[in-house]
């Protein structure tokens, strides 16, 4: 038995077979986690909801759609996006450099805002600009986090944070409030659900991702799950020197999230980026002077 | 044999070229001479680069020494070119340049006497790594320039305004601007140094002024102004340099003299007139009246790099007065995030690309300032990376304007389709600016992690960094806004232009393609070289990052769009497409009766059957920041930065 | 496939020039009470992302050219249901000079949800029934193209206790 276990994890320590593994597993996660999410939704407006595996259903439901779409390049945009999503979770999961992942991440987004703007829909059109304006506001706190990550671990390699003891969230508390604030930008959560939010409340008739539909639709939500799961796992790199605290820290995170999305209204992108710019990056810059005296 | 090329590539543009092209009255004659001249200079920079990169001893340096009469020489051409300055000045009547003219003839003068006048010989060019890469930008990129200046210049001259120079006076100046900016990126001597500094101020002044007109020679004079403040202040620094060193080349700058730093930040601040730093910007905003190959040349590709090139010359010699060196950090990363967030105000496209270059150098700056090898580096690599870049990015907005007539952002709508080619170079353009593993982006990266030694920089850098994403993805969204189309028409461009571009762009591609190769085997090397600094080196994260080739990015991105292609493009028939949902009845060409897939899909019927218009545009941060406001804050924070600079340093002494 | 598109129908509404009536009922649907999304139903505000047109309001000269639009913007398989009488004959408004006399008329039609307006139990009866016809089409599309009958969804029955108000009563019956 031991031998076999052994055996097992010399597989998945292989570069290729444990890349290989974060790439199936990871949607999966996160088509777990958004389930989760729509149904404490639910259970907190007092009613039923759909059931947990109901984001399969819908990608898998999408797939078997018509294959329609305004013009080519909004495909190739879409294809972009959920390719380079996938390389930013790959990059981060075999611990490659934090900026380089940072940077690739964006890069997905800004694919997936070119998308938005390639087709002639004012509601696409807008949506998209909230989307660089949502960018514009969370870019400077992700960056200070990775800088205060490389003061207290002196490198930018995510295997190398890995391997200290204490875990992040002790000596970067703010930032990870901070943090949450970013992930509820990314993740369209009220009140930053401005560019295209998935319940269908939007003034804008679903933003940014109006014009796609089946198939292209299908691989914006696979994306999607990927970011989703790409932020559980830098919200369990908080903690992750043990496994189970870590899950706990991210699920947490989740959870708190999805309950600020069902409070709050949605407020206007000026507010946001005035928010934004204001106190969560007072906290991140306390936390980054803090780790620097 | 080397100094042969060297007096070939600095004369033949400006002796052959320049005074040639004023004469001949042919304009096939004069374009084909331009063309030619194009060629000569970007073979001469190549060669030169390569003979001299053979030198022997550490950092591969080949100089060229002269006995000390020729000193006298170099006082001689600065006092001749102060003289046309002073002509210019008494003829447009203006106080101020007249002034600094007159400071500068008395300084020059003065330098020239004091102390020993030179007797013994004294290194006149000196080709460093440093030099090497502005030679290959400025004849590779200004060759390219050129070349696209021929078709530029041919269709400009059918709708010219009135009051315009012609082509002989055009060409005289961009050519001797040619020969006089490879002169400045080689000399050693600080005379000689300071001549091509003001010939490049006054080819400035001349070329802005070009179209004529009211508007035009104001910005003109504002040029001059700027930089001959900047004159003033390189020609005190190069007095002091004299007074208290006794010699007048960047060596004696270097030696271990107590009295070195103030002369090295006054030569600081001229650079920051010349590379329009805040709070000195405003001339290069009001220099973008002038056409466009000006512009790309002048203002983007080369001149403007003369001034971070003095920056990153001296720098490397003063790493121990960190203190000021974090000023001038500090002054550099102000223009970077002040840059970005007035390009995201912008929608001329000619301003946000200004903006843009000047947020670029404040970054190189910026860079310098940190005291870190791999900053330097950073700093190395921006300069080629984004002169190329923004050589390209300035061509295609002036081959737009000549097209759609507007250079407005928000009219560049659907280019795709009315000019393919241009559209698909400009995107390819600003995608390098933007994206990984193109250079900019990797420099940016490097000096991020550099900048983890100072957190107030830090603020700065986070900043400018996100603002610089926003409009760049609002252009680049505008410029392939567009509808279905079943295929590209192909587009009627000029061969010249068609050419130049097709140049650049593949030089993008190229380097994009290898820049980590061109990270660790150059620039890395390079700024070791120079730097003589104890600092560690972040070479952990460098050699992870380039275990991650560029090449299979490259190479996979070229499978997926292979696979894309087949599988998709070919794939997708009309009865795939759909009209946009307008929440209402869509105009389409069948029920209208017009035939335009383009114009119509934001259109739809509202009550009564009348057709609206709808219209979007972007986000300018209207009523949220104002240009003039933010300017104005701007530059009194730069202002108080310099005086900083200023006192610190003369209190350091 | 077909099992995953019964799971996951998502909605879009067109209201032609409905009273409003039907249009509360079936937003009423949405709500905690009724809940519809246990289904999987999601409200989505624009035909490209949705497998069930629902019609309410009578479809005029004026609003047939809209109606087409929109259904023609849905990627197939695709469903239509008509909610209240108003978009099976016309309703009340039937008599008018404009009102063409039902959805029918402009595009293929599968469920019917008379009522004036239906309660939301029909309502949702009736997207149940969409939903099996539409899993229908979608296992017909890998095989071949069937001709499918169409729907009509009664009002289910009253307590006798809770109204008494007699026009309201009826048999829920699906053919």
């Amino acid at each position: 038995m031991d031998q076999i276990l052994t055996r097992i994890s010399e597989i998945c320590g292989n570069q290729y077979v444990y890349s290989a593994l974060v790439l199936i597993l990871a949607p999966l996660a996160g088509a777990f986690i958004m389930g989760l999410d729509r149904v404490v939704t639910a259970r907190m407006q007092g009613r039923m909801g759909p059931p947990l595996l109901q984001p399969f259903y819908d990608i898998f439901k999408l797939f078997g759609k018509e294959p329609i779409a305004l013009h080519r390049p909004q495909i190739m945009y879409a294809m972009l996006h959920l390719v380079f999503m996938m390389l930013a979770l790959l990059l981060l999961a075999l611990g490659n450099d934090l900026l380089m992942v940072l940077f690739v991440q964006a890069f997905s987004v800004i694919c997936l805002v070119l998308g938005g703007m390639s087709v002639r829909s004012p509601y696409s059109w807008i949506g998209s600009q909230r989307k660089i304006l949502q960018m514009l506001a969370l870019e400077p706190i992700l960056l200070v986090m990775i800088l205060a990550i490389n003061l207290r671990d002196s490198s930018f390699l995510g295997s190398e944070v890995m391997k200290n003891s204490q875990p992040l969230l002790l000596s970067m508390p703010l930032l990870f409030v901070a943090f949450l604030c970013v992930i509820g930008i990314e993740l369209e959560k009220s009140p930053f659900d401005l560019a295209s939010s998935h319940h269908a409340h939007q003034e804008i008739v679903k933003g940014i991702t109006l014009e796609f539909s089946g198939p292209f639709l299908g691989l914006l939500e696979i994306a999607h799950l990927y970011e989703v799961a790409f932020f559980a796992w830098l919200m369990w790199a908080f903690w992750h020197t043990n496994f189970w605290i870590g899950c706990v820290v991210a699920l947490a995170g989740f959870l708190f999230l999805t309950i600020v999305d069902n409070a709050f209204p949605r407020l206007t992108t000026t507010w946001m980026l005035r928010f934004m710019w204001t106190v969560p990056l007072t906290l991140a810059l306390a936390n980054l002077i803090w780790l620097w005296v | 044999m080397t100094e042969w090329v060297l007096f070939g590539l600095i004369g033949v543009p400006l002796l052959v070229g320049g005074v040639l092209a004023a004469l001949i009255s042919s304009d096939r004659l004069r374009f084909a001479l331009v063309a030619a001249c194009a060629l000569l200079v970007a073979a001469g920079g190549i060669g030169l680069v390569a003979l001299t990169a053979q030198a022997e001893g550490p950092g591969r340096i080949w100089s060229y020494t002269v006995s000390g009469e020729f000193a006298g020489v170099g006082t001689l051409l600065e006092l001749a070119i102060l003289a046309v300055i002073f002509g210019v000045a008494v003829k447009i009547r203006n106080f101020w340049i007249t002034l600094f003219a007159v400071l500068q003839v008395i300084l020059a003068i003065g330098c020239y006497f004091w102390g020993h006048v030179e007797e013994g010989e004294f290194i006149l060019f000196r080709i460093d790594n440093l030099s090497r890469i502005m030679l290959l930008v400025t004849s590779v990129v200004g060759a390219a320039i050129l070349v696209f200046s021929i078709g530029y210049m041919r269709e400009h001259e059918h709708h010219k305004p009135e009051g315009a120079g012609s082509l002989k006076r055009f060409y005289f100046f961009f050519l001797s601007f040619l020969g006089f900016m490879v002169g400045l990126v080689v000399s050693n001597h600080l005379a000689y140094f300071s001549f091509f500094w003001e010939a490049t101020t006054l080819c400035s002044y001349a070329l802005i002024g070009q179209d004529g007109g009211e508007a035009r020679r104001v910005n003109a004079v504002r040029a001059l102004l700027i930089n001959s403040f900047g004159g003033v202040a390189l020609l005190l620094g190069i007095f002091l340099v004299k007074y208290y060193t006794d010699g007048e080349t960047f060596l004696n700058l270097f030696e271990d003299s107590a009295y070195a730093l103030l002369p090295a930040i006054l030569l600081c601040i001229a650079a920051f007139t010349k590379s329009a730093l805040f709070p000195f910007q405003s001339w290069l905003l009001g220099a973008m009246v002038a056409p466009t190959p000006v512009s790309a040349m002048l203002h983007a590709a080369t001149m403007v790099k003369a001034g971070v090139y003095l920056v990153l010359r001296i720098v490397p010699g003063f790493y121990e007065d960190s203190g000021v060196m974090l000023i001038i950090a500090f002054a550099g990363s102000l223009s970077f995030v002040g840059g970005a967030l007035l390009a995201c105000t912008q929608s001329n496209g000619k301003k946000v690309l200004a903006y843009s270059t000047i947020s670029n150098l404040g970054l190189v700056v910026a860079c310098a300032g940190i005291d870190s090898p791999l900053a330097y580096a950073a700093g190395l690599a921006i300069i080629t990376f984004h002169a190329i870049s923004k050589g390209l990015l300035f061509l295609c907005v002036g081959r737009i304007e000549q097209r759609i007539g507007s250079r407005d952002i928000e009219d560049m709508d659907g280019l795709l389709y009315k000019m393919p080619f241009t559209a698909c170079v400009i995107l390819l353009g600003m995608m390098s600016m933007l994206l990984p593993p193109f250079g900019m982006l990797l420099s940016k990266w490097l000096a991020i992690e550099a900048t983890i030694r100072s957190p107030f920089l830090l603020v700065f850098m986070v900043m400018g960094c996100a603002l610089t994403v926003f409009f760049w993805a609002k252009w680049i969204g505008r410029i392939q806004h567009t509808g279905y189309h079943e295929f590209l028409p192909k587009e009627e461009i000029p061969p010249s232009m068609r050419i130049s571009l097709g140049a650049l762009a593949l030089m993008v591609l190229g380097t994009g393609l290898v820049t980590m190769l061109i990270y660790t085997d150059v620039f890395v090397p390079m700024s070791q070289a120079v730097y003589r600094g104890g600092a560690d080196l972040n070479w952990k994260a460098l050699s992870e990052v380039s275990k991650f080739s560029a090449v299979v990015i490259f190479v996979g991105i070229a499978l997926g769009f292979l696979f894309f292609y087949f599988l998709v493009w070919r794939r997708f028939r009309p009865h795939n497409v759909r009209l946009p949902f307008l929440c209402g009845e869509n105009v389409t060409a069948a029920n209208s009766g017009h035939d335009s897939r383009e114009i119509r899909s934001y259109d739809f019927y509202s009550v009564g059957g009348k057709i609206e218009h709808s219209q979007v545009t972007s986000f300018y941060f209207r009523g949220i920041i104002s240009e003039p406001v933010a300017t104005r804050v701007m530059n009194w924070i730069a202002l108080l930065i310099i005086i900083v600079l200023i006192g610190k340093t003369i209190a350091a002494m | 496939m077909s099992k995953a598109t019964a799971k996951s129908p998502w909605v879009v509404h067109f209201n032609c020039n409905s009273c409003n009536g039907c249009d509360i009922e079936f937003l009423a649907c949405l709500t905690p009470t009724y809940d519809v999304e246990r289904f999987g139903i999601l409200h989505v505000g624009n035909p490209k992302h949705a497998d069930i047109l629902v019609v309410t309001g009578s479809v005029n000269h004026r609003n047939k050219h809209v109606l087409k639009n929109v259904y023609d913007q849905m990627p197939s398989p695709k469903v239509v249901v008509a909610m209240g009488v108003c978009p099976a004959t016309g309703g009340i408004f039937a008599d008018c000079y404009n009102v063409l006399g039902g959805a029918a008329k402009v595009i293929p039609v599968d469920v019917y949800v008379p009522g004036c307006p239906p309660r939301p139990e029909a309502m949702i009866d009736g997207i149940v029934e969409g939903v099996k016809i539409l899993a229908q089409k979608r296992k017909d599309s890998e095989t071949v193209q069937a001709e499918l009958p169409v729907k009509i969804v009664r009002p289910a029955a009253v307590p006798e206790a809770a109204t008494p108000n007699a026009e309201t009563t009826g048999q829920a019956v699906a053919k």
